[in-house]
């Protein structure tokens, strides 16, 4: 007390109360400001992932083989702006396609990729297509072909091999057409820039190879080059291609995940795991057990007609994708592929040279001729023990994209 | 006992004019920010566009249809693309009962 004066204080309270009603409010507003903002933004963002895949539309729909990165207007009214990108990828296509708009927060940006592969639904349901040479086919043993099959009109038959007959109900169980004098095309400019690779020198980013890289899609492809790779445990994935002189050896400990892989020799030791493009041009050994997951491609590309190049398939192992052997001697009467015991190809076998077959294959075989090889004789188109069954591909399969000769693609994995 | 001079009942009604300003202006301005952004309503129809689009593509339903909802009506369009027979856009618009546009998606669609 002051003078005769009590202090109140009530004035002082009352103010301090305000300022602390006047900051909660502050508080609100600001919440409501950001969460309009955000919810603003969140907006943009899901407008760019729907342009992106808009954008991917477009590319499967996209009629040329290879787009250049380009950008454009989406719906022509200038408020939708994509970038898109579409080229070889060893037997697929890979599509990229990028969306983006300025905003408060500068440029916000949402990318897609995804392998497109062939549109062409006809194969989902073909077993069998055997090049016409005027032989008949022989069936023996245990052989299932189940499907639609083209044969040549010398026709199918039973026959023996080592004292052993056919034994199933019916030869082919499914439709059964006449083949040609020719196997079904291919995209041959595919083809052509395949062979290029194996004797590229430009743009390689090094001969040194990290441990483990990861190259998205979107960014330019990492080119590696070196006499020999010896892959034991790396981590490869996205967009990268390694091209050896000599020998690729992969071991089961590596994790490959999309990338390519050129060599004149490719050796996938037992028990590997992973999903990668294998070009060979004189060897292409797939050890035992070893699997490659879908959408896996090992292809032999035969450079010298002098060599003997072949593609083994060992005992138990597994692909899914496609196995393919391009050899410009068509004549050629060697087995180019040899699919052992227990081993399976889901998806497409393509071969203009003879095919070995003792595994299975649940898709299609297209070839220009069988062999058969036992210890007393070798039997031309003859089939002993072995299965070709197209209903047990998955209905999802989508074949590479070397067989769309028709230009329409679809998406046969999302990448990144 | 002395008399006690003091001017609390005067402060004490200051004060509570203060707080009560401070607060019904507050709570004005708070309010007027949650009605005038209307983002629970945009929030619910831009979900209900994405499921209608997400619906369409898994049924192939793409037909020119409206859909009506209590609070808004969404129009669903397939339209051509830039002359080509294999990809369309499919556009979706939201309208509340004022006919005002609320939102819109619309994506590319390739049909082989």
């Amino acid at each position: 007390m002051k003078n005769g004066w009590l202090k109140g204080s009530s004035l002082f309270y009352a103010l301090l109360i305000s300022i602390l009603i006047a900051l909660i409010c502050t508080a609100l507003i600001s919440v409501a400001y950001y969460n309009r903002l955000l919810n603003e933004y969140d907006r943009t963002l899901e407008r760019l992932l729907r342009n992106a895949e808009s954008g991917m539309q477009w590319l499967q729909a996209a009629e040329e083989r290879e787009i250049p990165a380009r950008v454009f207007d989406l719906y022509g009214d200038g408020q939708d702006s994509v970038k898109v990108k579409k080229e070889q990828w060893g037997l697929f296509y890979v599509a990229h396609c990028e969306a983006f708009q300025r905003t408060l927060r500068g440029h916000s940006r949402s990318s897609r990729s995804g392998l497109l592969g062939s549109n062409y639904p006809a194969y989902q349901k073909m077993a069998l297509y055997l090049q016409d040479n005027f032989k008949p086919l022989t069936l023996s043993g245990l052989t299932r072909i189940e499907g639609i099959a083209f044969v040549p009109q010398a026709g199918v038959k039973s026959g023996y091999v080592d004292g052993t007959s056919f034994q199933g109900e019916q030869l082919i169980a499914g439709e059964r057409r006449l083949s040609n004098r020719g196997l079904p095309p291919t995209v041959e400019p595919m083809l052509q820039r395949l062979e290029a690779q194996f004797g590229r020198r430009d743009s390689i980013s090094s001969g040194f190879l990290p441990d483990t890289l990861q190259q998205s899609f979107g960014a330019p492809t990492q080119f590696f080059r070196a006499r020999r790779f010896d892959l034991g445990s790396q981590r490869l994935s996205g967009n990268i291609c390694l091209i050896a002189d000599s020998l690729v050896t992969i071991g089961r400990g590596a994790q490959l995940e999309d990338i390519l892989i050129f060599a004149p020799s490719i050796q996938v030791e037992a028990g590997f795991e992973g999903s990668v493009q294998l070009f060979a041009q004189q060897q292409l050994d797939i050890g035992r057990g070893a699997q490659l997951r879908y959408p896996s491609v090992a292809m032999l590309i035969p450079s010298n007609v002098q060599t003997r190049p072949s593609l083994r398939l060992a005992k138990e192992a597994s692909l899914s994708g496609m196995l393919m052997i391009y050899s410009k001697q068509t004549k050629n009467a060697f087995a180019g592929i040899k699919l052992e015991t227990n081993s399976t190809v889901e998806g497409l076998l393509y071969a203009n040279t003879s095919l070995e077959l003792s595994g299975s294959i649940l898709g299609t075989a297209i070839c220009s001729g069988f062999i058969l090889r036992t210890a007393a004789s070798a039997y031309d188109n003859h089939l002993f023990n072995t299965r070709i069954i197209a209903p047990e591909r998955s209905p999802h399969y989508i074949a590479p994209a070397i067989m769309a000769v028709n230009g329409t693609t679809k998406i046969a994995k999302w990448l990144d | 006992m002395a008399r006690l001079k003091a001017a609390t009942l005067v402060e004490s009604i200051m004060a509570m004019v203060i707080i009560s300003i401070v607060f019904a202006a507050g709570l004005m301005v708070v309010n007027m920010v949650i009605n005038s952004n209307r983002s629970a309503f945009r929030y619910r129809v831009n979900l209900a566009l994405q499921q209608m689009a997400s619906e369409t593509k898994l049924q192939n339903r793409y037909i020119d249809e409206q859909i009506d909802s209590a609070d808004y009506r969404v129009m669903k369009e397939i339209l051509p693309y830039q002359d080509r027979k294999d990809i369309y856009i499919l556009s979706l618009r939201a309208y509340d009962l004022d006919n005002e546009e609320v939102m819109q998606h619309r994506e590319l669609v390739f049909l082989p």
